[in-house]
């Protein structure tokens, strides 16, 4: 018979280039830092690579030090650096949710950074035991068709949502952890039974359930729905990447409560890290004007460091009515999915 | 455990579950039969077969035990939320999409495998392959294409939006799965169901019309029941592809088991519930493997004559060339020409805004380092385990050999998770390293392997081993110097469908790539997840191109095609 | 040893009578699962001759092959080739360290080699090689085939070169599995003679098994009937021919009637008359009539009748009814001619086989 004489070049190059690759260097592990070697930090990173490659990609070229990431989602990763324990080859989780950090923190697998980096960010958006640091900072909101409402019509706070005006008109993803870490503070500000209540609401409501928040916003804006919850930077990555405004705006909740809460997106050293150092650089580095800026710019997100300008279609920070709550404390992820599977919105 | 099958077995090896030949007639030099049970009582297998069999068994089941233990260990709490998660919904729409799939790949393949197989279709070599090359475009890629073109605001919705159609038929959920997953699979039955009609002696269907029944009836009395076999061979795999599906589901939003499972393991800092979900997925496979084994167990083989070389006398199609044409040209469009065409499209798209090349090189290369590996410790396992299970049948090969198709049952998501619980814990100096992820791959698609070279084995003759022992050989040496040589298109056909179906395997690849490793599958994901296409359309390219190269050998030689 | 045909090989066999036999078996059983497949078998085999073992399928005569071979391990019993042990309850010699040439039933020729790569197979000597190879070829009458792939040879071919790839290391002794089954009936006769010729030639000791009686008598100097894995009967084919132990072995080695009768001494009382009966027996008897020892004689008197005529072209079978109602054959030349239904007398040439059916006998 005649043979796939390509696939067998093909395979027996590629073998022996591995093998050889696997007898000159050991393992495929990141080399350890020592002489010689450039210094190297594995991040587990629960921000996507398309915006966080190009920022980690500057850090190297600035410093030298070589960055490992590995992308996931941020709870997925909390949960893995939870398995792994001591064991973990990661030296840096860079979580898109205070939650995920906390329930890592709560584990005792964050180390103190230290207080000069701490100082650099309002203590709202830091671990109050200086566990992990927020980078930048993402307010929940409620996206609407500009075109059947306007800023008047929409609820004072989230839970004005569970009127029955508002029937089949709202759209949320579900799956999302922004939308989960919400929910969570809701149940940490009015207690769980509230939270309940709200969600049966809600439920009641037959709400349109979108994969992520980019479609609720889409939606929100092709009139498919009136009103989404989702965060406050997707209508403007939205818009930037098809160029024109869309019939969409953000409101954000003016009686305060859980539906406006600030969330950040922050980092933290893990415990035992073998390159602590290089990981306090690149926590360092993130806190940069240069970093913060490129939050500001690219994902419309709040620079959390003073003198950063925020992009100015944003409402600012501080007019925004923020409940109070620490955002470690919002680490009971598992309490709110529970809580959304026994009223089966999950 | 899973009640591993000895069936189902790729096609090729189909053609030669041939049963005895008598004593004198046709057997000459490669005489399967009646003989070769003889073999059956022989002397012990040696431990140089023995003891690697044995420890490929035990390999192959430490990510299924590990999973148990897991869940065994995970307390009250995992199995609450297993009622709660509408665990009973999930089944009904898993269960259910692998019917429809299945169904609707039958009522392809089968008029496609007749036209192709029986017919004076013109242009027949090339249909041929062209029907059989949507092998090569994986789910995710199929689903990208599908929800780019035909979704909501989608290509086909803006090129009629100047008519005013605002709106699609809604592609999401059920429709947008199974068109891409049948699209994606149907070839699995049309192999092995054409594979089989190629096999069968066309003296049956003779022996029919001169018994007087007409050219249809014949088909349907004589040849659609000796098929029966290839059908459930071929139905049973489409049905399994369907069960550990992940990038179609997860693109098109449907529901499955394999999703929610995802969706769990990602969602949520506590994996028990993901584990829990993944031990029932595993009980649907094991379902669906028992059901076959029953059903498979009732229907007898058909029997084909080896080497018969009878021209099988070709239907006239006439007047219905036409609309054939039209079918075969239906079934290539949607499920070949579509998805490369809106890829090439969005290729196009990409390269006006930016060249994308340059991010190829890396994860081309990573794909073909795994999936080379994972084809070549397939293979390399692959023989111990069937000269064991082909020469010294018994109560404990025949348990060893069972074994290896361990990975039938256990989706890919159900391995990653699996060996990532192991990894985190227990294998630290793997854990996140490549080793770990070709040895997922090894776990699922070493069936492909043994099943291929398992064809191979069963055309060699017994005596072909005891003449080169009593010649002065040692055992190993027999290996080496006879066994290996007449295997080795079935060792290097089980290590190029290994191979192929590594490339573009995605959940295990998510899940167990080392830190910074990414390659084709899980950049195409990375990119697809985030709806921009015009970044996936290269590496969907690239991997369809490379997928090709190692699919077009197999192709030519039928008999050697075996699907995952 | 009455025929010319065997009389050099008895010769050999009368040189190397005090040489110990080539194979000898002692008490060798071996069972698959609850069938026992051979079951307490003895034989010597001197060097240079041919033994058969025969018997119908399934009567162990293979997997006694295959022990010798070693390619089966046996239950228990001894086996020894060329005087040296190589099975017996606490050693086992692996199949590649016994000497012995096999030549299998599908020949078994290995397809990824050519002629020469299959001859030379077995041969470790790799400087002689080539010049051995292309001396057993020259002996099976392929000189000059050694670049053939097997596919390109016709089977009669084929079955030469396993003839020759077994003789090439000068095995203590050559073992043939049903070697003629799988060649076409026209070439069997000339390839049977071929193959013995060559043997002879090589001096080899062998052993083939068959089911073929004929093949058995006309090619073997000793044959051993093996019967539901036991053995039956083990002598020169005249022997068994003339004396079968058994009625099975009698039935099985050639066509043969049976008759009820009773035996006195070297004498028989049966429906045929009395008859010369051998072994001498008294009392109830089976009498064994071979087709081929029976005359019949046209007699309008006579107490049998015609029943059918079956015309083989060399001879014919003519099947009467005795008066008894019994069916008896008759083989017969072809000159003679009986119509269906025409009376005949009967009557019986040379000594009659006698088998004890009941009671004491002497």
């Amino acid at each position: 018979m005649r043979l796939p004489r390509v696939l067998l070049a093909v395979l027996a190059t590629v073998s022996a280039t591995t093998l050889v690759a696997c007898s000159s260097l050991g393992s495929n592990a990141p080399a350890a830092p020592g002489a010689g070697s450039p210094a190297s930090v594995t991040v587990y990173s629960g921000r996507g690579e398309p915006l966080v490659g190009p920022l980690l990609e500057r850090f190297t070229r600035d410093t030298g030090v070589v960055v490992q990431p590995r992308y996931g989602d941020s709870a997925e990763l909390a949960g893995a650096l939870l398995e792994e324990g001591a064991n973990t080859p990661a030296d840096l989780f860079f979580s898109q949710d205070a939650g995920a950090l906390g329930a890592v923190a709560a584990q005792g697998r964050l180390q103190p950074l230290p207080a000069e980096t701490l100082s650099k960010v309002d203590p709202k958006f830091r671990a109050r035991d200086g566990a992990w640091i927020g980078v930048s900072g993402r307010a929940r909101v409620v996206v609407y068709n500009t075109n059947t409402l306007a800023e008047r019509d929409l609820p004072d706070t989230m839970t004005g949502l569970t009127d029955s005006r508002w029937r089949g008109k709202i759209g949320w993803a579900p799956t999302n952890a922004s939308l989960q870490a919400s929910i969570t503070a809701l149940r940490l500000l009015e207690g769980d039974a509230a939270a309940r209540r709200w969600l049966e609401g809600i439920k009641a409501n037959e709400p349109k359930a979108y994969r992520n928040n980019t479609a609720v916003v889409q939606a929100v804006a092709n009139g498919e729905i009136e009103v989404g919850l989702v965060n406050h930077y997707y209508l403007y990555a939205l818009t930037k990447e098809q160029g024109s405004a869309l019939s969409a705006r953000n409101y954000h909740p003016r009686d305060g409560g859980a539906g406006a809460i600030v969330n950040v997106a922050g980092v933290g050293v893990l415990k035992g890290s073998k390159n602590a150092a290089a990981a306090q650089r690149l926590v360092d580095y993130l806190l940069t004007a240069e970093a913060q800026q490129y939050f500001a710019n690219e994902t419309f997100e709040y620079p959390l460091t003073a003198g950063v300008a925020t992009q100015p279609d944003l409402l600012p920070l501080g007019q925004i009515n923020q409940p109070d709550i620490d955002l470690s404390n919002l680490a009971d992820l598992e309490g709110t999915l529970r809580l959304m599977r026994e009223v089966g919105v999950l | 455990m899973a009640v591993a099958p000895r069936e189902p077995r790729a096609p090729g090896e189909l053609r030669q579950t041939v049963a005895d030949a008598e004593p004198g007639g046709t057997a000459r030099g490669q005489a399967p039969g009646a003989r070769w049970r003889r073999s059956l009582g022989r002397t012990r297998a040696p431990l140089i077969l023995l003891l690697p069999s044995a420890l490929i068994a035990l390999a192959m089941l430490l990510p299924l035990a590990y999973l148990l233990i897991r869940v065994a260990g995970a307390g009250q709490e995992t199995w609450t939320l297993l009622y709660r998660t509408r665990t009973g919904e999930l089944l009904v729409r898993t269960i259910g999409l692998a019917t429809l799939v299945t169904a609707l790949g039958a009522v392809i393949s089968l008029p496609l495998a007749w036209l192709l197989a029986r017919t004076d279709l013109p242009a027949r070599r090339f249909w041929t392959i062209a029907t059989a090359l949507p092998l090569v475009v994986p789910t995710y890629v199929g689903g990208l294409a599908f929800v780019s073109a035909l979704g909501p605001r989608g290509l086909l919705q803006q090129s009629l939006a100047p008519f005013g159609v605002e709106r699609l038929p809604e592609l999401y959920g059920w429709p947008g799965a199974v068109l891409t997953l049948t699209c994606a699979t149907y070839p699995y039955l049309l192999l092995s169901v054409r594979s089989a009609l190629d096999g069968i002696d066309p003296s049956f269907e003779e022996a029919s019309r001169s018994l007087g029944v007409g050219p249809w009836q014949t088909f349907a009395r004589t040849v659609l029941p000796q098929l029966r076999p290839a059908i459930w061979a071929g139905a049973l795999l489409v049905a399994l592809y369907t069960l550990s599906d992940f990038g179609a589901v997860s693109l098109l939003q449907f529901d499955s088991f394999s999703r929610a499972i995802y969706t769990q393991y990602q969602g949520s800092l506590d994996r028990a519930g993901a584990a829990a979900l993944a031990l029932v997925l595993v009980g649907i496979t094991t379902g669906i493997l028992a059901l076959e084994v029953a059903v498979r167990g009732r229907a007898s083989y058909y029997r084909a004559t080896p080497g018969a070389a009878r021209r099988v006398r070709r239907v006239r199609l006439g007047r219905w060339r036409w609309p054939s044409l039209a079918f075969c040209g239906a079934v290539v469009g949607l499920a070949l020409v579509l998805p490369i065409g809106v890829v090439l499209y969005w290729l196009a798209v990409g390269l006006r805004q930016a060249p994308t090349f340059e991010l190829l090189w890396a994860p081309t290369w990573n794909a073909l380092q795994a999936a080379a590996l994972a084809a070549l410790a397939a293979a390399a396992a692959a023989v111990p385990l069937t000269v064991l299970s082909v020469r010294y049948p018994g109560p404990l090969t025949d348990l060893i050999e069972r074994t290896a198709y361990v990975g039938y049952a256990v989706p890919g998501i159900v391995v990653a998770l699996a060996l990532v619980f192991f990894g985190a814990n227990y294998a630290t100096p793997l854990y996140q390293s490549l080793s770990l992820l070709v040895f997922a791959y090894v776990v699922r698609f070493l069936p492909q392997a043994v099943g291929a070279t398992r064809a191979s084995m069963l055309q060699v003759s017994p005596s072909m081993e005891d003449a080169a022992r009593v010649l002065g050989r040692g055992p190993l040496a027999v290996l080496t110097s006879v066994t290996l040589p007449l295997i080795r298109p079935g060792v290097l056909a089980g290590a190029a469908l290994v191979f192929l179906t590594a490339m573009k395997e995605l959940p295990a690849t998510l899940l167990l790539a080392p830190t910074g490793y990414k390659t084709l599958a899980t950049s195409i994901w990375g990119w697809a997840a985030e709806a921009r296409y015009a970044q996936a359309a290269a590496p969907s390219l690239m991997l369809v191109f490379v997928s090709g190269l190692a699919l077009l050998p197999l192709l030519r030689e039928p008999r050697q095609v075996a699907p995952e | 040893m009455s025929s010319e045909q065997h009389s050099t090989r008895a010769e050999n066999q009368a040189q190397t009578a005090l040489a110990p036999p080539a194979v000898s078996v002692v008490g060798l059983s071996k069972r698959f699962g609850s069938a026992l497949a051979v079951d307490d078998v003895s034989l010597d085999v001197q060097r240079g001759s041919l033994l058969a073992l025969l018997g119908p399928s399934g009567c162990g005569k293979t997997t006694t092959l295959r022990l010798i071979a070693g390619l089966e391990r046996a239950d228990r019993g001894q086996i020894a080739v060329g005087g040296r042990s190589v099975a017996d309850g606490s050693s086992f010699v692996p199949p590649e360290r016994r000497r012995v040439g096999m030549v299998f039933q599908d020949y078994a020729l290995f397809p990824h080699l050519d002629v020469a790569g299959n001859v030379g197979f077995g041969l470790r000597d790799r400087a002689r090689r080539a010049a051995r190879v292309g001396e057993v070829l020259d002996l099976v009458g392929l000189g000059g085939m050694e670049r053939r792939m097997p596919r390109q040879l016709s089977g009669g071919q084929q079955q030469r070169v396993a003839l020759a790839r077994a003789l090439a290391p000068e095995p203590e002794v050559l073992l043939l599995d049903e070697p003629f089954s799988n060649l076409d009936p026209a070439l069997r006769a000339h390839v049977r003679a071929e193959v013995r010729e060559i043997l002879a030639r090589a001096e080899a000791t062998a052993i083939f098994v068959t089911h073929d009686r004929e093949e058995a008598l006309s090619l073997a100097d000793q044959v051993a009937v093996l019967w539901q894995g036991r053995l039956a009967q083990i002598g020169t084919p005249d022997e068994l021919y003339r004396q079968p132990a058994s009625l099975d072995v009698a039935g099985f080695i050639g066509d043969a009637d049976v008759l009820p009768g009773v035996a006195r001494g070297g004498q028989v009382d049966c429906e045929l008359g009395t008859l010369p009966g051998c072994p001498p027996a008294y009392g109830e008897v089976a009498v064994l009539v071979r087709p081929e020892d029976v005359r019949l004689c046209a007699d309008p008197s006579g107490t049998a009748a015609i029943v059918r005529r079956e015309f083989y072209g060399h001879d014919q079978l003519v099947t009467v009814r005795l008066p008894s109602g019994r069916l008896l054959r008759a083989r017969l030349g072809r000159w003679q001619s009986f119509e269906p239904g025409a009376r005949v007398e009967i009557a019986v040439d040379g000594v009659v086989s006698l088998f004890p059916t009941a009671g004491p006998s002497s």
